[in-house]
């Protein structure tokens, strides 16, 4: 597919002329690119003026229809906006876990622009994590972990799901990840892979109002279905 | 009567600029809508709800889907407003590439489900022929109308299906019957003429 050298598909992304395989072999081309990157704005803010150039008068009823369905919408917030606090949810767990999902949502995107290709799918669940932070019902306890670092664990039960965000652990040997369990009894659940270091990262747990424990083990890289070393940390749901 | 007796503030520039703010920009607004202010989000819909829904319309075709795929736009504009950069592009343009984006994706996602094989549209362009527009506005896309005459042909027609229609660099060549690797070429060939024709700055 990206057999041809890359930069003869700028325009056609730019064109959004691409198809879905082509546009992500494309897009993690981009995000290492830097001479690709300006060149692609050039073009980007080009195919815009061809946009600008459609324009049509909007039906009368498709403002009211956006103007409340904003209103009813959260949006997905990044830790520096300003956050509607809830009594009940103590400041630096919250910081903590925006943090965390601010990250998620900028992870591994290249650009500026590129940030709308994988909108759609960092975006559903940004929105379940904020789902959860937002839900009435929410429970939020903060652990450190015996390495160094902080596990947070929120849940909502009438949700019946959690995110979890892990701070500050030391990034893991090559080779191998961190891996998130969800503990019923005494049964494993697999979830996420990450690998430490700076920054925090989020991870959501669905099915949660069964879960007895989350647990974080290390394993080798791709993660594993049941664990292979001991946890290096469990706590309670 | 001259203008320092009319305005004494005319002899203090500073002042007289503060007196004349200018409404909060496009770029403002969005920046604003990241915070969750509605009335920036309702004033950004009035300067680029036409943009938008013109946009989608082109590119759809069907009125009533484009009216649901502008909200969906406008919604998406709404949640992931945080995301805008104005060091990096400006409201305008960043909104409408989030709009072209989903624009195609509906209707390759509707097509996929219905003949592909009907008749094309072979009009291309945009529509020229809208009365309502505001000056600015008529001038835009009388620049971008000059500006597509700049181009050859093959240049016009790549350009204009993938654009306008949402048809894949690969869909151009095969309704064009020319080879795939000349489609991207001239797709190329026509973006560097079009920039370089709409005084697009490059970095």
């Amino acid at each position: 597919m990206m057999t041809t050298d890359p930069h003869t598909l700028l325009a056609p992304y730019a064109l959004d002329a691409l198809d879905d395989d082509e546009r992500r072999a494309f897009e993690e081309h981009v995000g290492t690119c830097a001479e690709c990157a300006e060149e692609l704005a050039g073009f980007v803010e080009t195919a815009a003026r061809l946009g600008g150039a459609a324009s049509a008068p909007a039906p009368a009823g498709l403002r009211d229809a956006v103007l409340a369905a904003a209103s009813r919408t959260p949006q997905v917030r990044p830790l520096s906006a300003p956050v509607h606090r809830r009594a009940a949810w103590p400041r630096y767990v919250q910081r903590g876990l925006l943090a965390a999902a601010a990250a998620v949502l900028v992870a591994s995107v290249g650009g500026f622009w590129l940030e709308h290709e994988r909108a759609g799918d960092i975006q559903a669940e940004a929105v379940s994590v904020s789902q959860v932070l937002a839900a009435p019902d929410v429970r939020a306890a903060s652990h450190e972990l015996p390495d160094g670092g902080t596990m947070t664990v929120a849940s909502s039960s009438s949700l019946d799901r959690a995110v979890v965000a892990v701070n500050g652990l030391p990034v893991t040997d090559e080779g191998t990840v961190y891996q998130l369990w969800m503990l019923q009894g005494d049964v494993p659940v697999p979830n996420e892979t990450f690998v430490g270091g700076e920054g925090s990262s989020s991870h959501l747990f669905t099915d949660f109002d069964a879960a007895d424990a989350v647990a974080i083990t290390v394993e080798p890289q791709g993660g594993s279905t049941t664990p292979t070393t001991t946890p290096i940390a469990v706590v309670n749901a | 009567m001259d203008d320092a007796q009319k305005e004494p503030r005319s002899t203090q520039p500073g002042l007289r600029a503060v007196s004349d703010a200018p409404a909060p920009s496009l770029d403002d607004d969005l920046i604003s809508t990241a915070r969750g202010d509605e009335a920036s989000f309702a004033r950004l819909y009035d300067a680029v709800g036409s943009s938008v829904y013109g946009l989608v319309r082109r590119v759809i075709r069907d009125p009533s889907r484009a009216e649901e795929v502008s909200q969906e736009v406008f919604l998406q504009v709404w949640q992931s407003s945080h995301k805008f950069d104005p060091a990096r592009g400006k409201a305008k343009s960043w909104i409408l590439t989030l709009a072209h984006r989903r624009a195609v994706d509906a209707v390759r996602h509707d097509q996929a489900a219905t003949d592909r094989d009907k008749k094309y549209d072979w009009t291309g362009g945009p529509d020229y022929d809208q009365v309502e527009e505001e000056v600015s506005t008529r001038l835009e896309h009388e620049q971008v109308r000059r500006c597509l005459t700049g181009l050859t042909e093959l240049q016009r027609e790549a350009v204009e299906l993938a654009y306008y229609q949402g048809h894949t660099y690969a869909d151009v060549a095969r309704l064009l019957s020319v080879n795939p690797a000349t489609i991207k070429t001239r797709m190329r060939d026509g973006l560097i003429r079009l920039r370089d024709c709409m005084g697009v700055a490059t970095a």
